[in-house]
């Protein structure tokens, strides 16, 4: 009736507290995190198990939704604006759909520890696990949305672009730089809960500022060069010209969009480890 | 190497945090020196200077009254809390049983509740089928395991959850009161459950306020005060200890404000 197995890990936790240097504390997340590994995924399926529970279609929604929401846009720009879908369809979609995925995860993301609170305060789970589930969840939907991007775009009878098959690339700096800055959110919003709304403000105005819906040449030309500075357009832009424009991206866009998700992931990762020993004091 | 608890000169500094306190404007106006020490927080010594040694084979009752630390204590030992002065040394596998099933996903069912709860606890997921259906067969759940745990009494979750936790044995049992829900029957039952789990880990830790059941199964007890170790020895002493002493004794006048230190702005 009774398990006696004897358990597989045998571990040794010496901790000085506040007193461990940074060194000492990044090895101990490490081993944390190795150890808790088998959460994410049962966190991710669970997490989407939920969202379509008790829904005839399920799963199938996670495809459905960026389907119908395209093709509702498409009816509309072209009936409205007279636009030929083919000519914005992928346009639009290629730096909607890494927008949607950046803004929603980041804006639902702050709270990813804060909500936390029950299993922090009770197991020592490593917190980094929580916003990385949250980011997992949702890049699943994204990748999922791009595949609904390539049924569009074969509904509207779009050439196949050879250089789609490099998209895997694309979206992983998108990913990292996603998870770089919710993880600095998340944390950042234990300390200031108010970051959720300015966060969700900040991302609504960013979207009109962002070449998204419209073209980089209606900006006017004394503002374009800005639009280097624009992080989210620098991480779309690799995803737009591999499906929309049909070409490899440049070696100077790769660096742009490889480096921006490397600083954030360092700097989420330092403001991770510097305050993760405080967190659960503050929730 | 064999399991051990250590705790050197561990003290844990609790804040009380208002309902504005951490807001993005105090922060800023922090660097202005005229609003400076504006707002107040409330600081106390939830752990004050402990110093434990813990070896294989100890079973530990820790008794106090509401407040003194003991919960805290078994947080810090598992991790949840590192120590903002002294340290904390553990050796071996822990498990916290520590408000067991409050961590519950009450929109998921209770055997998708069985994976998270094995998984936050740390445990590979691989050998988890085995124990899965002894798990529910313990929690005594077969006709319920497939229904949301939003449907479920809270005996019911109580004892999925206690199921969970004691499925495997650990080196090192953190146990904190347990039993505050389930019948009779499932209490006996996971008492008895509990009495064969400190008899097979190296080490126990026991908080309870059931001072009969710390005799029984201690073979040494903490007498916790205020954030200290009060003090330590064997159960036929302890017991009384802390009845004539803290319970009955004079230093129940002083009782609150348990250890508050200082108030001010801390950033």
């Amino acid at each position: 009736m009774f398990h006696m197995a004897q358990p597989v890990m045998t571990d040794v936790y010496l901790s000085h507290g506040f007193r461990d240097p940074l060194s000492v504390r990044a090895s101990r997340e490490l081993n944390s995190l190795w150890r808790y590994k088998d959460c994410v995924p049962t966190f991710v399926i669970n997490n989407l198990r939920r969202r379509y529970q008790r829904s005839v279609l399920g799963f199938f929604w996670s495809l459905l939704n960026p389907l119908l929401m395209m093709t509702i846009m498409t009816v509309v720009f072209s009936v409205f604006f007279n636009k030929e879908p083919r000519d914005f369809a992928l346009y639009v979609f290629s730096g909607l759909l890494p927008w949607s995925f950046m803004s929603a995860t980041m804006t639902s993301g702050c709270g990813s520890i804060v909500e936390a609170e029950s299993y922090l305060k009770k197991l020592p789970v490593p917190k980094l696990i929580f916003p990385l589930v949250h980011v997992a969840t949702e890049a699943t939907n994204f990748v999922l949305s791009l595949l609904a991007l390539a049924i569009l775009g074969a509904a509207l009878g779009l050439p196949f672009q050879l250089s789609s098959l490099l998209l895997p690339l694309a979206v992983v700096p998108i990913v990292a730089f996603t998870l770089g800055i919710t993880m600095l959110l998340a944390v950042s919003t234990v300390y200031f809960r108010d970051i959720a709304h300015i966060v969700a403000v900040s991302l609504g105005g960013i979207f009109y500022l962002t070449p998204i819906l419209y073209p980089v040449s209606a900006v006017p030309e004394r503002f374009r060069e800005w639009y280097q500075f624009n992080p989210f357009f620098q991480q779309f832009n690799l995803l737009r010209a591999l499906v929309c424009d049909g070409r490899l991206p440049s070696v100077q866009e790769w660096s742009i969009a490889i480096a921006l998700s490397v600083v954030a992931l360092s700097v989420g990762t330092f403001v991770y480890l510097w305050r993760e020993r405080d967190i659960v004091y503050r929730l | 190497m064999k399991p051990h608890v250590k705790l050197s000169d561990t003290t844990l500094t609790f804040s009380m945090y208002g309902n504005s306190s951490a807001s993005l404007k105090e922060w800023f106006l922090q660097f202005t020196s005229a609003k400076r020490n504006h707002h107040t927080e409330l600081t106390f010594n939830a752990l004050k200077n402990v110093n434990l040694n813990i070896d294989a084979g100890e079973v530990v009752g820790v008794i106090g009254l509401n407040g003194a630390g003991k919960s805290t204590l078994l947080k810090t030992i598992s991790g949840i809390y590192p120590p903002h002065e002294g340290s904390v040394n553990v050796a071996g596998s822990v498990t916290p049983l520590i408000e067991l099933g409050t961590s519950f996903d009450i929109q998921l069912t209770g055997r998708e509740n069985i994976l998270i709860n094995w998984v936050m606890l740390g445990r590979a997921v691989p050998p988890l089928k085995e124990l899965e259906s002894q798990i529910i067969e313990f929690a005594e759940l077969q006709e319920f395991i497939d229904m949301p745990v939003k449907y479920y009494s809270s005996g019911m979750v109580a004892r999925l959850a206690f199921s969970i936790a004691t499925a495997i044995r650990p080196d090192i049992l953190l146990i904190d009161e347990v039993f505050s829900t389930g019948d009779e029957r499932f209490v006996e039952k996971a008492i008895s459950r509990m009495l064969q789990l400190i008899d097979s880990a190296n080490l126990v830790l026991f908080v309870s306020h059931n001072l009969n059941m710390v005799k029984q199964v201690c073979n040494r007890v903490i007498v916790m005060h205020r954030g200290s170790v009060f003090a330590d020895g064997k159960p036929e002493e302890m017991i009384p200890l802390y009845l004539d002493s803290i319970v009955h004794g004079a230093e129940r006048a002083n009782l609150v404000p348990a250890g508050v230190l200082k108030t001010g702005m801390r950033t």
